[in-house]
């Protein structure tokens, strides 16, 4: 595709996957994967259930490790076994399902995993400071960061859930947010939305999701996944609605359609 | 053909189980001269009737996911409630049917405290353990009950055919809880609730109503394994079916079926039990000291449940989740 | 905001944490124990309450770290007959020096609480199960090293570990509240432990933050057996003796103290200071009984009781899904 030479002939992939492939007992989850992600840019993910989104996500942040294939970041190879690897190199997740420790605190749930610790011993008072300013900056209004996560409204966890995995711990360099949408309200969609946009000015983010509106106002490509295979790679600007859902079910293209 | 045969068989037995038992059972005849006869053979099934028959209870418990630690303690209590209600003159039928029912009743606490506290059956079956056995220790305050009458002993010591009256009951039980598991409609629904309660509450079926039948099941036959102890040993005492519950579930675990829910089978625990029967008769005649009895069970228990975990990774190639298997709720 | 509002405020809030709360309830049982007999605030009496609370308190640290770490350990008391035997056998037939046999005793307790977390980590087995086969393991391990018998003749060095005192108060008891004390701090601060906390409230999301489950589970599991030899060599040094029955149903007791000390079976809470309440709580209700006359028997089913009570109040405090 065009769009991607483009690219090449601009800057360097910060995090390219060379023939990935994951097999799950008799089900080819990933088929000889082939993607890019640059820095300053919005990559939607796009497929649909089954298609292979969450295993991809899953091999990049560590939670599988690949079977086949190889995964470069800043233009070097690099093993992606654990999370703690992703963590590591710079690759933040937001889950879907928040992942967070209901019946904790909010500073233990921001922190957890990568507290701030002199001599092992846990630094307190200044988690307690970057907290504030992560909220802050997240505009969310929190009364105390002593409560639990569970009793905090919908909206507030996912914000929570954000601070931590972008703000919180190693510097981050390429973000995933996984359906970071789902189950929200409109209003709080947005709100989402503004973040995702302001976040793509400085890191490179992947961002899944099932909406196309979402996808063409926040991304500038897109890649779509159909059957554990990439069925192709879009420039969101160019492209159109039809064209996508084509290649999303696996339909060669829509008559009178053409790029 | 023998292949087919194989497999036939495989699906009613764990095959690996009878291969180690027939091979165990096969060096001892060779080995030793006294195991390998009528007399012997009596003593072996004698000796674990009881765990034979509370692990019937068990293994319904535990396919539908759950576990009974209270058996043991219930074992105690029904011995002693039977001899007490016999020294009260209420007849052999009445203080069976009386003690019966109290057993069964335990059970049914204990699953009506899992379903409304939703509390790992682990925790509450632990508390009913201490709570009843202590109850069993502060009625008799620590002495033994005795003096039944002689009609009583049959329960325990009396033949039926040439074969002891325990042993017959317990191949009644079995066959007919065989035949509850694999063939009628409501009984087989223990497959669907230990496999995934959650999809089979949405299918209709009543979980917690399924529950109550397990644990008085379970209770009821931990009463009857009572009732056979203080008819064998004509006395009831309350350090009876002490580690009775770590036995049990050894024998229904080696037996093939998976803590986790949804697998076992009346046939498999028979195996486990026919095992484990033979393993301890092996021990004393070989002469093994009785203190190893503790390790040997507690090890077989560890090991049973650490291969059937690695068998059924092979399998799947899937790990499980953290949630899956460390306690919370249920 | 007047200060009285304010202070009534905090009057309330401080009767909403738990170690308040079962503070009160420990002074209203002290309270009614010694209007019902002159025999329990004397200066000896107090002395063995706290003596007998001692095993119990350091194994109970253990059981709430395991608890909160989402599992729980039935073999602790197992592993105090087994060190205990191991230390006592070691220095009776004077085959090493006492501090060295303590040193292997410890070491056998922390080794036997790290294979219970090897193998629920690395197979993925419940902890109940895991720990219940070592019950049975290690109680018939200590039973065949001795055949029954009591291991005596200790030398007199290592009985003053147990009989010593300072400023009148029994060593182990200011050995046991000295543990108390770093523990709690130890749990609060030193990430390493209190990692226990993200571990057993979600074991897999922590994972996925990139937190080592499997050592923090099996550390945690050591540490509980460690706690358990510690009990396990201030036991036979107090009695004077290593014998296989000890620590019978030790670990009902602190899984008991633990939970009404706030701890959950479901993981992520507990609280260092609620156990230990929850320990003293126990121990003066127990020793009432002793007072009173009452049968030893009952106590058996006062624990059960107060065990199924507890669960009861610690269900409604677990995780929501």
């Amino acid at each position: 595709m065009n769009s991607s030479e483009n690219h090449d002939q601009k800057r360097k992939p910060i995090l390219s996957i060379r023939g990935g492939s994951k097999r799950f007992g008799g089900i080819q989850a990933l088929d000889d994967i082939n993607l890019d992600i640059y820095g300053n840019e919005i990559l939607a993910l796009l497929g649909d259930n089954g298609a292979g989104k969450s295993t991809l996500i899953k091999a990049l942040s560590g939670a599988h490790t690949l079977d086949e294939g190889e995964i470069l970041f800043e233009g070097k190879k690099v093993n992606i076994s654990k999370p703690e690897d992703a963590h590591n190199l710079g690759i933040k997740t937001v889950y879907q399902d928040l992942a967070l420790f209901g019946i904790l605190d909010v500073t233990t749930n921001l922190f957890a995993g990568s507290e701030y610790t002199r001599w092992g011993f846990l630094q307190k008072k200044k988690m307690g400071k970057e907290a504030q300013t992560v909220l802050s900056h997240l505009k969310t209004t929190i009364k105390s960061l002593h409560q639990e996560v569970r009793s905090l409204s919908g909206g507030q966890q996912h914000s929570v859930a954000i601070g931590r995995g972008v703000f919180i711990g190693h510097e981050p360099k390429l973000i995933i947010m996984d359906e970071p949408t789902a189950g929200l309200g409109v209003k709080q969609s947005r709100e989402v939305l503004r973040l995702l946009k302001e976040l793509g000015q400085k890191f490179a983010v992947i961002f899944i999701t099932h909406n196309l509106e979402y996808a063409s106002e926040v991304a500038q490509r897109a890649v779509v996944l159909c059957s554990g295979r990439v069925a192709g790679v879009l420039d969101m600007a160019e492209a159109n609605h039809n064209q996508i859902v084509s290649l999303m079910m696996g339909v060669d293209q829509v008559v009178g359609e053409s790029v | 053909m023998v292949t087919k045969m194989v497999r036939k068989l495989s699906e009613h037995t764990n095959l690996g189980l009878l291969a180690v038992t027939v091979g165990l059972f096969t060096v001892m005849s060779i080995g030793y001269s006294h195991f390998f006869t009528l007399y012997n053979m009596e003593v072996i099934a004698m000796g674990f009737i009881q765990e034979a028959i509370m692990a019937l209870g068990m293994t319904i418990v535990i396919i539908s996911g759950g576990i009974d630690l209270s058996i043991g303690s219930v074992l105690v209590l029904s011995s002693i409630l039977v001899g007490l209600f016999l020294k009260a003159d209420l007849g052999v039928a009445l203080s069976i049917f009386l003690t019966l029912c109290i057993s069964g009743s335990i059970g049914f606490a204990n699953a009506v405290m899992i379903n409304r506290l939703r509390a790992h059956p682990f925790i509450v079956t632990l508390g009913t353990m201490t709570a009843v056995r202590g109850f069993a220790l502060v009625i008799t305050e620590g002495h033994p009950v005795t003096g039944f009458p002689k009609s009583f002993s049959y329960f325990g010591q009396g033949y039926l055919l040439n074969i002891p009256f325990p042993v017959v009951l317990f191949i009644i039980l079995a066959i007919v809880f065989h035949i509850l598991l694999r063939h009628t409609k409501y009984f087989s629904q223990v497959y669907f609730i230990g496999s995934n309660p959650g999809a089979a509450r949405l299918c209709g079926m009543n979980v917690e109503r399924f529950r109550w039948m397990t644990y008085i099941i379970s209770a009821t036959l931990a009463g009857t394994a009572g009732i056979i102890t203080a008819s064998q040993y004509i006395s009831a005492n309350a350090s009876f079916g002490i580690d009775a519950e770590l036995r049990v579930i050894t024998a229904v675990i080696i037996g093939g079926a998976s803590l986790s829910g949804g697998i076992g089978s009346i046939g498999r625990t028979v195996l486990g039990v026919i095992f484990l029967a033979i393993v301890a008769n092996a021990m004393v005649q070989a002469g093994v000291p009785t203190y190893w009895e503790k390790v040997a069970y507690g090890s077989m228990l560890v090991i049973s449940v650490v291969l059937e975990q690695y068998f059924r990774f092979r399998r799947t190639g899937i790990k499980d989740n953290w949630r899956d298997f460390m306690l919370g709720g249920n | 905001m007047t200060d009285t509002k304010r202070s009534s405020q905090l009057v309330s809030a401080a009767l909403q944490a738990r170690e308040v709360q079962l503070l009160l309830l420990t002074l209203v049982v002290v309270l009614i124990i010694s209007n019902l007999t002159p025999n329990f605030l004397t200066e000896s009496n107090l002395k063995s309450v706290a003596m007998g609370m001692t095993y119990d308190l350091i194994v109970a640290l253990g059981m709430t770290y395991v608890l909160i770490l989402g599992g729980l350990d039935l073999s602790v008391g197992s592993n105090i007959a087994l060190t205990g035997i191991i230390t006592t056998l070691l220095m009776q037939k004077g085959v090493v020096s006492v501090p060295v046999a303590i040193g292997i005793g410890l070491s056998v307790s922390f080794i036997i609480g790290a294979i219970n977390g090897v193998v629920i980590a690395k197979f993925r087995i419940n902890p109940f199960i895991v720990t219940l086969g070592m019950m049975s393991l290690a109680r018939g391990g200590a039973m065949v090293l001795t055949s029954g018998y009591f291991v005596t003749g200790l030398p007199e060095s290592f009985l003053m570990i147990g009989r010593g005192e300072i400023m009148g108060i029994p060593f182990p008891v200011i050995a046991a509240l000295l543990i108390v004390i770093v523990f709690d701090f130890l749990l609060k601060n030193w990430v390493h432990l209190n990692r226990a906390f993200p571990v057993g409230a979600d074991p897999d999301n922590a994972a996925l933050l990139g937190i080592n489950v499997n050592k923090t589970v099996v550390l945690g599991f050591a540490l509980c057996g460690l706690f358990a030899g510690i009990a396990a060599i201030f036991m036979c040094s107090r009695l004077a003796m290593g014998y296989a029955q000890f620590g019978l149903e030790i670990e009902l007791r602190a899984l008991g103290a633990a939970v009404i000390g706030g701890a959950t079976f479901s993981g992520g809470r507990g609280s260092i200071w609620g156990t230990f309440l929850g320990v003293l709580l126990l121990a003066i209700i127990n020793n009432g009984f002793v007072l009173m006359d009452a049968s030893i028997y009952w106590q058996k089913v006062v624990n059960g009781t107060i065990l199924i009570i507890a669960i009861a109040t610690a269900v409604r405090h677990s995780r929501i899904k």
